[in-house]
């Protein structure tokens, strides 16, 4: 327990933060492409054929995907907006902001497969119901989180504000979830996330979790990347910054 | 003012603050009258300008009347709502407010029952007639005017978060718009919906108690995040 | 208590009551069904009307499909295994619209016969490879309860 006390103090710090995440990056670049990699080929080569679908069910392994994560994202997202409002760490915001645009591509890229799925499964691009419209909500609320960041001058301002607005939204995933078992939606009930478990061939599954994983592994990616720039952005007026870039500048 | 609002704490006094502020905010809103008329006259000619732009066919406006109202009323008081809070932030009020430690959520709460007094129920009351121009049928004008009776609170509750948001940007409104109305969205799904749904016969209870759910919970909620942002917009 | 206290005290249990009322009304909500679309059964117990635009949800027929003389103009029957209504639809059906499929017409009603303008199919949750559903398939028919006749258990989404 002392230990991860410890580990999450030091990530708290931005200089930390900046060293334990370089060394990660390469770690987590290569355990995405390698995932994703394997993913793709055991879904769309090894996987069998659905026995409704035919071949077009394959666009799951984007499809899900995504989805899970947009809304995994929405979640670090509202969880470091209030860890920021509570403990006014630096860091909570510093994930908060950088997670915001990774989720609204997430949310679109959802949307998209999904509505190249739906035309020629359900026969419609769109259809209003409460899945899709949810979820195309969160895709509103991952604009306006990222809209009213960016619209003020000072940074504090703007980070809580943000975070406000985070906290308030969280409100909305609890319905994309649910929204399929609520309601008679056009959207099929979950197939994986179920109390009985998953209603989905073996062969069909692992594919499926090990894109999800690796999806996870590119948003942990792209997040240190996004929050490395944020960091030296923010901290650009302290010394171990002005070290960073003199000793990058001598060496190459 | 901030003598009075001292003592708020002492026994029974809570709703008396609460009063006052209220008086004080319609007052305000009552001597700038454009603040309550531009919203309202907006309302009517939106409502009125669908007819002109589509047809005058009755069963086509009929089908579209519920959410055309709707949608009109969520953006007639999203006008508002950028100016709930802006003029006693200029002023300096609620810095005053801060100052002689006055429980913000109850200056948020009385703000908002008076816009909601001033701007949403007479939309509420022009409804009915409205509906009549888009030739709604006596059911679908009751579940109209319910469904807007219960909603609206709700999105002057979720919008003022809006607005304390957005108090100190100078290009407030637009920006205030994209945050508040994908929030507005759940209203307007259920309101708009009942009326549709009593046409052709459905029960209306499921919509009537999500509606009823919306008030309550942003009731109870909402002003606190609105005098939280509002203390973060004025950097308190 | 300080007055100050008490104060809060009274808040807080407004608020608290505030959110009860709040879940009640949800709950209350979630037990009568928010629909997105309607069954046979609840469209004929509900005697609706002929004016307005509804959509109907059901399993489509084995063996009912019926292609009309024009060619595109199909007539097939929903049913939600308690009754059965039989629907006309013109245009282009989707890829999953098939005998047993679960699918989703938008239209309305006139002389019994529901009118569709949109055919959507539901695809339910479960993926299974061909020859597993097959295997299935056979398995149901050995103990000779024909897959169609079982009543759909509530919840399951169509």
């Amino acid at each position: 327990m002392n230990v991860l006390l410890k580990f999450y103090h030091r990530l708290g710090s931005p200089r930390e933060f900046y060293e334990i995440s370089g060394s990660l990056i390469p770690w987590f670049g290569t355990i995405s492409l390698i995932l994703i990699l394997t993913g793709s080929y055991l879904g769309l080569v090894v996987a069998p054929a659905d026995y409704q679908q035919g071949e077009s069910y394959r666009i799951i392994y984007v499809h899900v995907p995504s989805a899970w994560l947009s809304m995994l994202i929405y979640t670090v997202l509202a969880v470091s907006a209030m860890i920021g409002l509570i403990w006014r760490m630096k860091m909570a915001y510093v994930v908060m902001i950088c997670s915001a645009a990774p989720g609204a591509w997430f949310t679109l890229v959802a949307l998209i497969t999904g509505s190249l799925w739906g035309k020629p499964m359900w026969g419609t691009w769109w259809q209003w119901d409460a899945r899709l419209t949810s979820e195309l909500l969160l895709l509103f609320l991952y604009i306006g989180i990222i809209a009213l960041y960016n619209s003020f001058y000072e940074r504090h301002l703007a980070e809580k504000s943000a975070a406000i607005l985070a906290v308030v939204g969280v409100i909305n995933l609890p319905i994309i979830h649910y929204s399929v078992e609520w309601w008679n939606t056009l959207h099929q009930g979950s197939t994986v996330i179920r109390s009985d478990g998953p209603s989905m061939d073996v062969r069909m599954l692992w594919p499926l979790l090990i894109m999800a994983v690796g999806f996870n592994f590119y948003y942990g990616l792209i997040l240190m990347l996004r929050a490395r720039n944020q960091v030296l952005i923010q901290e650009a007026r302290n010394s171990w910054v002005a070290e960073l870039v003199v000793n990058k500048g001598q060496a190459s | 003012m901030s003598r009075s609002n001292k003592n708020s704490h002492a026994d029974g006094s809570l709703l008396a603050t609460l009063g006052r502020l209220f008086l004080r905010d319609c007052k305000h809103h009552l001597r700038k009258q454009s603040d309550i008329l531009n919203p309202i006259c907006f309302f009517v000619i939106i409502c009125s300008l669908f007819p002109l732009g589509l047809s005058a066919d009755r069963e086509l406006l009929n089908t579209i009347g519920g959410g055309i109202i709707w949608v009109s009323v969520l953006l007639s008081l999203m006008m508002g709502l950028n100016q709930l809070f802006r003029d006693d932030y200029e002023a300096g009020v609620l810095e005053q407010f801060l100052f002689t430690h006055t429980s913000l959520t109850q200056v948020v709460l009385a703000k908002i029952a008076a816009y909601w007094c001033l701007s949403a129920l007479p939309m509420i009351i022009l409804s009915p007639i409205v509906g009549t121009a888009y030739h709604l049928t006596g059911d679908q004008i009751w579940v109209l005017v319910i469904g807007l009776a219960l909603g609206s609170p709700t999105l002057a509750l979720l919008g003022s978060i809006g607005s304390a948001l957005t108090l100190n940007l100078k290009n407030g409104g637009v920006l205030l718009a994209i945050l508040i109305l994908p929030l507005f969205a759940p209203v307007l799904i259920f309101g708009a919906g009942m009326v549709n749904a009593i046409h052709i016969g459905l029960p209306v209870n499921a919509q009537l108690s999500v509606l009823g759910a919306l008030m309550f919970g942003s009731l109870s909620l909402a002003p606190f995040a609105t005098s939280f942002a509002l203390k973060n917009s004025l950097d308190y | 208590m300080t007055p100050k206290q008490k104060s809060r005290m009274r808040l807080v249990l407004l608020v608290l009551a505030g959110l009860g009322i709040t879940s009640l009304l949800a709950l209350n909500a979630f037990r009568s069904n928010l629909m997105y679309f309607l069954t046979p059964a609840e469209m004929v117990a509900g005697d609706y009307p002929e004016q307005g635009m509804y959509r109907l949800g059901g399993m489509v027929v084995e063996g009912s499909i019926n292609r009309l003389e024009n060619g595109i103009t199909v007539e097939f029957d929903l049913t939600d295994y308690e009754q059965t209504i039989t629907v006309r639809y013109t245009g282009i059906l989707p890829d999953l619209f098939r005998e047993g499929q679960g699918i989703v017409a938008h239209g309305r009603i006139e002389n019994q016969l529901f009118t569709a303008e949109e055919v959507l199919a539901k695809h339910d949750e479960s993926y299974m490879a061909p020859e597993v559903a097959e295997a299935m398939k056979n398995v149901d028919m050995s103990k000779a309860i024909p897959a169609s006749a079982t009543k759909i258990p509530a919840g399951t989404t169509l």
